[in-house]
């Protein structure tokens, strides 16, 4: 067991602005990306409001239609962009160093450089939006849909000026995420704790490693197709011209669909993290697990033709695509009866963090299932870019990510904060989310088999849509409800919250070992790692029992 | 600086099997893999728009010389050789060679970069002509940018090597210029390749 | 789906829905209802209770890669299978679906081959308007396609801009329409009135872009194509606001774009409100109003104002007439 004395005081959290401007501490630095990626979430999830409200009722004008398509715009690249991919970041960067024993992450300056490149392009482009509704920014924001598939996002049917904006937003984005991702393998190859093998590596851990490659392979893709409509829009480049609209397509899809499973992999490594604890079980199959989180991370790769089934491509390509769509089902299948079997024969703690992970199983499942429907060619011609669509990727990145999200606050913002959040107010906050987040999406997929198209900023009332999207518009107030409970949470848990003490949860993992929050250079004393709960190890070890069976992987 | 001591410190504390040194290096891959996948984009389009037209490159595009990128293909190949010799030269801790070989190898790097734009002005077609020229520069502007990248990057070397910073067991920044500079010229063959000699 | 299938297509899609669909609930009626019996079956009861510690099982693991693989394969059966009949058909997939050069001409070859078509429709999208061009080229429509009921029908689409795609719900199978490229499809179906819009986001008033068609007998059809006809060739009487106040509303788009308080003409796509447009000195703000240049720019309002966003619908001289008459009422 390596020792180091280091003082355990934890007063450098509160150093003035300037600490946390210049800070490359990997905690800080975490807590500026949850906290920089939440207001985004609130950004874009008002923007969701004022779209529900517009739908609410049949013709509605409460925003014009071109504000109402830079509010889908904004509100698709926000959700993505802006929080998804970079508030899972940010729990890597707080846990992934404490998990595997180490004391910062790799490169601690690039990962200032990360946060920083994401603030400023947050900031410009949602900075944009807000000139454009205040009629400072001739044209407004980007309208042409977070795909801005061309021609329509060339300079002859965009012209406006927040396009580019969002083009080099997104650019900025994509070089932020890459170099987190180069930090990220870095640290988990070179820095984890004696005796973290392979099968010892924490799931969260696992789930950064695939998500941080995948980043590594897919974005430069997308930056390439950016550079070069950048070039087309600016530059006379003729690129994207005239026939040449599923080149676009196919760069596009080649980094937006694999970016599915970046959001949803780390997601699946909390719940995966988080299941384990609160039924005192260790993880059903975890070799298995892991080796399905890598293939869905290789199969992500091969198949984004499936989002241009209607674009012209050729049919035998379509076909392949088709099948390796839906062979990803198999993997992900295997992580969920994983899972299932976890929960099974289990001592089950209901606490909030529990609660939502079952909001992730039991909503994820559905968009896991439509997701199969809609691999197949014939089904995806007839369900293409209706609200049957959006049903099913907001039952994946927000039945799936983002009670991910919210599983990873309640179960890790007591480390960060050094208080428990309330656990009434927690379950409150699920079951006001939950039902919320039914009632806002599966009507949708009613309204698509009724075949409303996405994207439309209003619609008549002959269609008998009024219904479906009524319920939807009440269930997104339900969820902005469940989100202000949380908020109100958090901040009475900072000011009179139970202390959290080290291990509030029995946990499993190395950053339980540490103080909440933990001191500067995270641990005091390297525990040392002989199984793949080192913590529970320790515990079972000072009740005098025997060191629990560290059965080999 | 506690804050840069402290990070040296978690390192090592940290460490599985002793590998700190390498963390730059395993960096530097990781930097080549994102790279490579920009080319990689930026190669699909080119032969995506290739299959898509009738004609490639269009009627009266002026025919290309071979003339100056055979001449780069040289540059880039000597000054390859340099670097290799100049990371040689330091891991059996001859810093005069390491000085001698990225200096020259980043003045190549220089004149691979002239002899570039030179050509860019007599190609007789722009970016803006069609999609081809498009392609064509942006293969070539973005591989030339890289050059500059490093060019850059050597510059930085040589600086500290005239300081006396880099010995057998501390060369992991030479390692990984030394690196990205062979995937520089790497990407160089194939867009000579491409550009140049595929029918 | 929830609109009944008119077409063949659309049947075939409906079944393979049918079976997936019972296949999705079985396995989310086993998944939700783990989860339920889990939670209260193993509920924490002591607080100081240890479950036996279980960590796999690999039986367990071969048993549900292997089952989930078969139902993969099964459903895949299925959608190739329900693939080829529509190929077989000729129907509007592949492999015939889109030719990506106008010009190709072996590829229109193999269209004419594999179908015998009893109608062919030049279609044109674009923003935010579908346009259809009859045989012969002297009968056109905007919004309602009006055809021949349980004949089929093949459209030529093609676009004017940027991507569209032509869609009708209760037909099936939906295509892009990409720059530079004609998308074919075909449908055969009964009499009847089917409603569909544009489904890929197209610019600012996508939502407007909506598309009829009405299926008619082929008597009543034949009579409505002579009308056509003769309405182009033949005399032109005085404009009746009447009619031009439904061609406004019901017959042609006209209210998708523009805002006359009162009416259903409630759109926001046109800069001016036309409620009084008969008071108003311009047309477009660039010519005087009067009734010759009304005329003018209803029939090509590009030639008047280039750049303008209002397209050429292609309006008949008789209905051309009649829309003055009626916009000349608004005071």
């Amino acid at each position: 067991m390596a020792t180091i004395s280091i003082p355990a005081r934890t007063d450098y959290m509160k150093r003035g602005i300037a600490g946390w401007l210049a800070t490359v501490d990997h905690k800080r630095i975490g807590i500026m990306y949850l906290a920089s990626t939440f207001v985004f979430f609130l950004l874009s999830g008002l923007m969701a409001l004022v779209i529900r409200l517009q739908l609410a009722a049949p013709g509605l004008q409460i925003v014009n239609q071109d504000l109402y398509n830079q509010l889908f715009t904004m509100h698709g690249t926000g959700m993505i962009f802006l929080f998804t991919i970079p508030c899972l970041v940010g729990f890597a960067n707080y846990f992934l160093p404490l998990q595997i024993g180490a004391r910062d992450v790799a490169f601690p300056r690039l990962n200032a450089l990360s946060l920083w490149l994401l603030v400023f392009a947050g900031v410009v482009m949602e900075g944009g939006f807000v000139l454009g509704i205040l009629g400072l920014l001739p044209g407004g924001a980007s309208n042409a849909a977070w795909t801005a598939y061309v021609p329509l996002s060339n300079k002859q049917f965009s012209p406006q000026i927040g396009m580019d904006i969002w083009l080099l937003g997104v650019v900025l984005l994509g070089v932020s995420s890459t170099l987190g991702a180069v930090n990220f393998l870095v640290t988990a190859y070179t820095m984890r704790a004696q005796g973290m093998t392979i099968w010892r590596i924490p799931m969260f851990v696992w789930a950064m490693i695939v998500t941080a490659a995948m980043v590594l392979i897919a974005t430069p893709v997308l930056t390439a197709a950016l550079a070069m409509l950048i070039a087309d829009r600016n530059f006379a480049t003729q690129f994207f011209n005239t026939a040449n609209a599923r080149l676009w397509q196919h760069m596009f899809w080649f980094y937006s669909h694999p970016a599915v499973y970046i959001m949803i992999l780390p997601a699946m490594g909390i719940v995966s993290e988080i299941l384990p604890v609160f039924s005192r079980k260790p993880l059903f199959g975890l070799k298995a697990v892991v080796v399905s989180t890598i293939l869905i991370g290789i199969l992500g790769f091969t198949t984004w033709v499936h989002h241009m089934f209607v674009s012209g491509v050729d049919p035998i390509v379509e076909r392949f695509f088709m099948l390796t769509t839906m062979i990803i089902a198999v993997p992900t299948g295997v992580k969920m009866f994983n899972w299932l079997f976890t929960l099974w024969g289990g001592s089950i703690s209901l606490k909030t963090p529990l609660l939502m992970c079952l909001g992730f199983l039991s909503t994820f499942v559905i968009g896991g299932l439509t997701g199969v429907i809609q691999a197949l060619i014939p089904l995806d011609m007839q369900l293409h870019n209706t609200y049957w669509v959006v049903a099913h990727f907001h039952y994946v990145l927000f039945g799936g990510s983002v009670f991910g999200i919210f599983a990873g606050f309640y179960y890790w913002l007591p480390k960060i904060t050094g208080r428990l959040l309330n656990d009434t107010l927690g379950k409150i906050n699920f079951a006001l989310m939950w039902v919320g987040f039914n009632l806002t999406f599966f009507p949708m997929h009613l309204l698509g088999l009724m075949g409303m198209p996405r994207r439309i900023a209003t619609y008549t009332g002959d269609r008998g849509w009024d219904l479906g999207n009524l319920i939807a518009t009440i269930g997104a107030f339900m969820i902005a409800v469940s989100v202000l409970i949380f908020m109100a949470n958090f901040i009475q848990s900072l000011r009179r919250g139970e202390p959290a003490g080290n291990d509030p949860w029995e946990g499993n993992t190395l950053e339980w070992t540490t103080t909440s929050p933990p001191p500067e250079h995270n641990f005091a004393v390297l525990p040392s790692v002989n199984s793949e709960r080192p913590v529970r190890d320790l515990r079972l070890a000072a009740a005098g029992q025997p060191p629990a069976a560290s059965r080999e992987h | 600086m506690s804050t840069l001591s402290r990070t040296r410190d978690g390192k090592t504390a940290g460490a599985v099997s002793g590998s700190r040194r390498n963390t730059g290096l395993i960096g530097a891959v990781l930097f080549i893999v994102s790279e490579s996948m920009f080319f990689l984009g930026l190669f699909l389009a080119w032969f995506s728009l290739r299959t898509m037209s009738q004609t490639w490159p269009p009627p009266d595009t002026p025919a290309l010389s071979m003339t100056l990128p055979a001449i780069n293909t040289l540059i880039l190949a000597i000054s390859v050789a340099l670097m290799a010799w100049a990371d040689r030269g330091i891991a059996a801790g001859d810093t005069r060679r390491l000085q001698t070989g990225v200096g020259a190898a980043a003045i190549l790097g220089l004149l691979f970069m002239a002899v570039q734009v030179y050509e860019f002005a007599n190609l007789g077609f722009a970016p803006y002509s069609h999609a081809y020229g498009s392609a064509f520069f942006f293969l070539m502007g973005f591989h030339v940018a890289r050059v500059f990248g490093g060019v850059v990057f050597m510059t930085i070397i040589l600086v500290r090597a005239f300081m006396g910073q880099f010995s057998p067991s501390r060369r992991t920044a030479v390692q990984a210029c030394a690196l990205y500079w062979y995937f520089i010229a790497g990407v160089w063959l194939a867009v000579f390749w491409t550009l140049y000699l595929l029918k | 789906m929830l609109v009944p299938p008119a077409s063949y297509d659309a049947r075939l899609i409906n079944d393979l829905f049918g079976i997936v669909y019972v296949l999705s609930f079985i396995i989310f009626i086993l998944v939700e209802g783990l989860i339920v019996f889990s939670v209260i079956k193993f509920r924490r009861r002591r607080a100081d209770e240890t479950p036996n510690q279980v960590h796999g099982n690999t039986a367990a693991e071969i048993g549900w890669t292997v089952a989930p693989a078969l139902v993969v394969g099964v459903v895949f059966g299925f959608a190739v299978d329900t693939l080829g009949r529509m190929t077989a058909r000729g129907s509007p997939t592949m492999p015939l679906a889109h030719v990506h050069n106008i010009n190709d001409k072996e590829a229109l070859r193999r269209i004419e081959e594999a179908k015998q078509v009893d109608l062919v429709i030049e279609v044109v999208g674009r923003q935010w308007v579908w346009q259809y061009k009859y045989p012969g080229g002297n009968v056109t429509a905007n919004e309602t396609l009006i055809v021949p009921a349980n004949k089929t029908i093949r459209l030529d689409m093609t676009t004017a801009d940027v991507i569209h795609a032509w869609w009708m719900p209760a037909f099936g199978p939906m295509l892009y329409v990409n720059p530079g490229e004609v998308s074919y499809v075909w449908f055969n179906v009964p009499p009847g009135e089917y409603i569909g819009q544009c489904n890929v986001f197209c610019g600012v008033a996508h939502a407007q872009m909506i598309s009829k068609v009405r299926a008619l007998p082929e008597d009543e059809y034949n009579r409505w194509f002579q009308e056509q006809t003769a309405g182009v060739s033949g005399r032109v009487a005085v404009g009746d606001p009447q009619r031009g106040k439904d061609i406004f509303m019901n017959q042609n788009i006209c209210w998708s774009c523009h805002t006359i308080d009162g009416t259903k003409a409630q759109g926001n796509v046109a800069p001016r409100s036309l409620t009084r447009f008969a008071t108003y000195d311009t047309i477009a703000e660039v010519v005087p109003n009067t009734a010759e240049n009304l005329r003018d720019w209803l029939h090509d309002p590009q030639a008047i104002k280039p750049g303008t966003a209002m397209p050429n619908l292609n309006l008949k001289p008789q209905e051309i007439e009649d829309l003055v008459a009626y916009l000349q009422t608004l005071r």
